[in-house]
């Protein structure tokens, strides 16, 4: 007997001309917008054409969309074992910033470098343990480009290590020592560096200052500038709130007027202030992933130079717009002890850097002997849409894919429980802005709107 | 309605999937994998915290 799909996910959303319904299914690739009474007619099942329908995936046989079910999830699952793995690594957990929001703001980091005995282990580890995967490496912190002369030659020994073995180098800095280090990292093949920066001079400084106070964003600035002109790929991160989001608009100013949106090698990333482990001094200031989102879209009717700056995904929204196709069902969208892991100079294992160097959560050792946490790696491997029991019956949950595993423990104290996304209504506000055209007009609008146009 | 999507490919089987699932039961030890759209990347570009916000 046929069925609406269960991952139909059907909404209204404002256009230019009123309101119009989008029709999303992740699982049969499908999206389309519908206007008033095609959406009426699909609700109670007498839509002329039920042929599309079917062609489409969103009527169905509940058996075959099963059967289509597991095989979208076994190829998922056979094209993650072949992903390109990120592998961080943490040399320190100290930083010369004192960001207001920092999630690692009550780890105890230990100066200095480690030793290049901890250095080749957690290159020998990737040699043995990960040879043949594809990989990259990644410097994280803390801060990895710090001044000392500790900190620099373990850098340039770190980066040595990584282009002897032919693997790209990406950076997570706060920006700071940037321009100094950049000749240093270059040695490697730079897959990016992402540095973050939170609005204009004056707001960035405010909440990204120099531990004991001082302003940073001009040497951010000039690092990014010569990371570009020689060609470094830059990943500007923004992270926002309710303080500094009314101001995104000036930092696209600046980022337009300098030249980083003409780079192919510049691209943006927005990451939502939120508290991880951490109370934060002023939750106030904090959104919901939703609020963020909403008063984002808002932004860029007020600002539209925002969108030469960043072009937010709103999940598949943006992606449909580029590709006229849907990116394929996420059964999972957690790459922890999957397609990410996270080292620390302790010589532990850590699933991923939300996790990393947070005590108890460590998955083994690398250094000074290799010992896995064999049941916590398989609970983060098997972690899916299909092993949270709350994303079994979830008509989102394949955009969706169960969230964070790292929040979702922090939240509600296990792993196998999901971080859920307002993916609907998330699409929505992305309908809106990548579509705003809607959909042609009803038939009852069409004749409406031809007598109008006699009349005058 | 208008599609936002381009019209799906429906060229013959190209391959079969080996892996086996202990989540989807039995009787799926190969499944003929039907030739599709793309299969386009989720992930973010983020190098770091991406994926958790």
């Amino acid at each position: 007997m046929l069925a609406l799909s269960r991952y139909n996910i059907i909404s209204r959303f404002e256009t230019g001309k009123g309101s119009s319904y989008f029709l999303v299914n992740p699982l049969s690739g499908h999206a389309d917008i519908l206007n008033e009474e095609e959406h009426q007619k699909l609700l109670n099942g007498n839509f002329p054409d039920q042929q599309l329908l079917l062609e489409k995936g969103y009527l169905v046989e509940p058996a075959q969309e099963q059967a289509r079910f597991r095989e979208a999830y076994l190829r998922f699952t056979e094209d993650r074992d072949k992903d390109e793995l990120q592998i961080f690594f943490v040399p320190t957990y100290a930083c010369n910033f004192g960001c207001t929001y920092c999630y690692q703001s009550e780890y105890q980091p230990e100066p200095g470098w480690p030793t290049r005995e901890k250095i080749d282990a957690f290159f020998s580890y990737l040699d043995r343990e990960l040879a043949g995967k594809k990989k990259y490496v990644t410097l994280f912190g803390g801060e990895p480009l710090l001044p000392s002369k500790s900190a620099e030659a373990g850098v340039e020994y770190f980066v040595e290590e990584a282009a002897k073995r032919g693997l790209e180098l990406a950076v997570v800095t706060n920006g700071f020592y940037l321009k100094e280090r950049l000749g240093l990292l270059m040695k490697a093949k730079i897959r990016e560096i992402q540095v973050t920066l939170d609005g204009p001079a004056e707001i960035h400084d405010r909440r990204r200052a120099l531990k004991g106070g001082g302003p940073t964003f001009d040497r951010i600035v000039e690092g990014v500038d010569a990371a570009l002109e020689l060609g470094v790929p830059i990943n500007l991160r923004v992270v926002v709130d309710r303080e500094n989001l009314p101001h995104l608009h000036r930092l696209a100013d600046i980022a337009i007027a300098r030249g980083w949106t003409r780079s192919a090698k510049f691209k943006t990333q927005i990451g939502r202030n939120y508290e991880l482990y951490t109370c934060q001094q002023a939750p106030g200031k904090l959104q919901t992933r939703l609020e963020l989102y909403q008063e984002l879209y808002q932004e860029i009717l007020k600002h539209p130079q925002i969108m030469e700056f960043h072009r937010p995904a709103f999940h598949v929204a943006k992606f449909l717009f580029d590709h006229q196709e849907l990116p394929g069902p996420v059964f999972d969208s957690c790459p922890g002890c999957k397609t990410e892991w996270a080292f620390d100079y302790s010589g532990k294992i850590y699933p991923c850097t939300a996790m990393v160097g947070k005590q108890g959560e460590d998955v083994g050792t690398y250094y000074p002997k290799v010992e896995l946490k064999n049941d916590a790696i398989s609970s983060w491997q098997d972690r899916d849409v299909l092993s949270i029991s709350a994303c079994k019956s979830c008509p989102v949950a394949l955009i969706c894919g169960g969230g964070c595993a790292a929040i979702a423990k922090s939240k509600q104290g296990t792993i196998g429980s999901p971080d859920c996304r307002p993916v609907r209504e998330l699409l929505e506000i992305g309908m809106s802005l990548y579509f705003p055209e809607g959909t042609p007009e009803t038939e009852t609008e069409k004749t409406n709107d031809d007598t109008r146009n006699q009349c005058c | 309605m208008k599609s936002l999507t381009k019209k799906k490919s429906s060229k013959p089987v190209e391959k079969k999937i080996t892996k086996i699932s202990d989540k989807l039961g039995k009787g799926l030890v190969q499944t003929e994998r039907k030739p599709t759209e793309a299969q386009c990347c989720a992930k973010t570009s983020a190098t770091a915290v991406g994926c958790h916000d």
